[in-house]
């Protein structure tokens, strides 16, 4: 049985909706949450002895709503996804940027993010594999094409090379078959999105139906579907 | 009857400069051109060519910045990389030779020098010295950022309305066996100044109109509809290599600019010339828009400066467009990247 802990934002919504769906195909893989809507709750947790926790009441809520505790056990743990948490991906562009150039804009999209904080908290007591998932290209409103571009898995290359491989950690890109126009999610997957504090709470409250950054549980199916077979090989579904 | 009784206020000095506060000072433009916020402009020169840019975006206007910093570079960051303060990474363009020097790389077919300077383990561009704030990390990733900066030079050149030049300089440094010439005197900023390679010009006024009129050739052979508009910077010289009081030199380089850009915008149609080197240097303003050290331009300088440009275009054309709303500037507290600043670093050593 492998352990994973999957923590981030409000983005997690979907991945535990997805989850939801498709666990009893994973019998090899044990799933668990901890996340808090918003970036504050990330943001302020703390590593004490081998558990991760927060010193602010709210996010403790949230995280015993979202894992049945306050305090993560980090060692219980045979590997990590942050998903979401304000981690973005880089878009290099076809412009030419120096090594220094291209080295500093990654500082700038990884450092100050929950995620990071999240990434270094686990890193100060845990050698397990970490993964790290952006948050979703925004959905699209039209279809176009169903392309994607190659400046985006480019990107996420670097952000690996530059950054993550220094944490001994990998960010994973989004399902291709997600993608339309080259760097947006396909619009289908941004419609009826239910709130995180829904998901986790039983209800069936729907985000704003202008939103285009959260994604449905159909994302999060194919998302974590993706994820176990491209990374979680050995865990297999029977 | 006489040919001055039909003339407007504007032309006296009386009832122009001396019956009024100098603020009330007006149409101290007459805009050869109506610029509107759909069209996309250029920005280029000396030091003071910053404000120019950073006042048109503050008021919405479209300024060109074919090289950008990269998606998600903080704007701190940015502006330590040297992106958005001219419309590419050309660093300061002292001189009409330089414009000339850049435009004859981008749009000529010259091949621009394969000389490095190197500065400890790193390698800083002699036509962009600190252009990166640690300079490279080989000679290759200096030529490919420089070719880059070259192939958004032109391409901004292609898509524009409108060049903003700003003349600054008319003592310059040039490699005697290659002819071509540095922004700033090697040895300065960076690389080792020799003298049997590195000569001092101070450029005459035929040679600076000749440059100018050379890229302006240049420029319009690629975009025949592209419109230019001549600056002179207000901004004193930090150092001179004449042999002259560096006040009088100063009074020298910008009169032979001045000339200059007045003789350009003169005779040709499609070039104008906007008075911000009057506006700050005149004595009708008693040196009021100069920080204490005299030399550089305060934030209310240039606030009155990009005031009157807006306010001349408004008085001669109309309100400007709807969408170009005026905000406060947000680049008053920013630093003014000027190498030129070194030398008077230097005097101080």
């Amino acid at each position: 049985m492998h352990r994973i802990c999957i923590l981030g934002n409000s983005h997690v919504a979907s991945v535990k909706q997805g989850w939801d769906k498709i666990s009893g195909d994973w019998p090899g893989i044990d799933v668990s949450f901890f996340a808090q809507a918003g970036n504050q709750g990330l943001q302020s947790v703390c590593v004490d002895g081998h558990h991760l926790t927060s010193k602010q009441s709210k996010a403790r809520n949230s995280f015993s709503l979202t894992h049945g505790k306050e305090r993560m056990d980090i060692g219980s743990y045979d590997s990590f996804l942050i998903y979401g948490a304000r981690s973005r991906n880089y878009w290099p562009g076809d412009t030419f940027y120096s090594r220094s150039c291209v080295e500093t804009v990654i500082d700038d999209l990884t450092c100050d993010t929950p995620a990071q904080h999240v990434l270094s908290c686990l890193r100060q007591v845990s050698e397990v594999p970490i993964f790290i998932a952006h948050s979703p290209l925004l959905a699209a409103k039209k279809i176009r094409d169903r392309n994607v571009s190659k400046e985006y898995l480019d990107g996420i290359q670097i952000l690996n090379q530059l950054h993550y491989s220094k944490y001994n950690a990998e960010m994973v890109a989004q399902p291709l078959v997600t993608i339309v126009n080259g760097r947006n999610t396909a619009p289908e997957y941004s419609w009826g999105v239910t709130k995180l504090s829904s998901v986790l709470g039983g209800s069936d409250e729907k985000s704003n139906s202008a939103d285009n950054t959260h994604m449905d549980g159909a994302f999060g199916e194919v998302w974590l579907t993706h994820f176990f077979t491209t990374r979680l090989s050995a865990f297999f579904k029977t | 009857m006489n040919p001055y009784e039909d003339l407007p206020q504007s032309a006296f000095w009386k009832t122009a400069v001396a019956n009024r506060s100098m603020f009330d000072v007006d149409e101290i433009w007459n805009p050869k051109f109506r610029i509107q916020k759909k069209h996309k402009i250029l920005t280029y020169g000396s030091c003071f060519a910053q404000h120019i840019g950073r006042a048109l975006d503050a008021r919405g206007f479209n300024w060109l910045r074919p090289e950008q910093a990269p998606r998600g570079m903080s704007a701190a960051n940015a502006t330590r990389f040297n992106y958005g303060i001219f419309s590419t990474r050309t660093a300061n363009i002292y001189t009409t030779s330089l414009l000339r020097q850049w435009t004859e790389w981008a749009l000529a077919g010259v091949e621009a020098p394969g000389e490095v300077w190197t500065h400890g383990d790193r390698y800083l561009d002699p036509f962009r010295p600190r252009i990166e704030p640690d300079g490279f990390e080989t000679p290759e990733e200096l030529y490919q950022s420089r070719s880059q900066t070259i192939r958004s030079f032109a391409e901004g050149i292609k898509e524009a309305d409108f060049f903003v030049f700003t003349l600054g300089l008319t003592e310059s440094w040039i490699n005697k066996d290659l002819s071509y010439e540095y922004p700033m005197c090697p040895g300065t900023v960076g690389g080792v100044f020799d003298e049997s390679q590195h000569i001092f010009q101070n450029q005459q006024f035929q040679k600076v109109l000749n440059n100018l009129i050379r890229a302006i050739d240049l420029i319009r052979g690629a975009n025949q509809k592209i419109k230019f508009i001549l600056t002179v910077s207000p901004v004193p010289l930090a150092a001179t290599m004449t042999d002259r009081h560096v006040a009088v030199a100063t009074m020298a380089s910008k009169s032979v600019l001045r000339a200059v850009a007045d003789q350009v915008s003169a005779n040709r149609p499609n070039v104008d010339y906007f008075p911000s080197y009057e506006i700050i240097s005149s004595p009708i303003f008693k040196g009021a828009f100069f920080e204490p050290n005299q030399r550089q331009v305060n934030p209310v300088g240039v606030n009155f400066v990009m005031d009157n440009f807006f306010r001349c275009q408004e008085d001669k054309f109309g309100p400007l467009s709807p969408s170009a709303e005026k905000k406060a500037p947000d680049g008053d507290n920013l630093e003014i990247v000027c190498e030129e600043e070194i030398l008077g670093a230097f005097q101080n050593a």
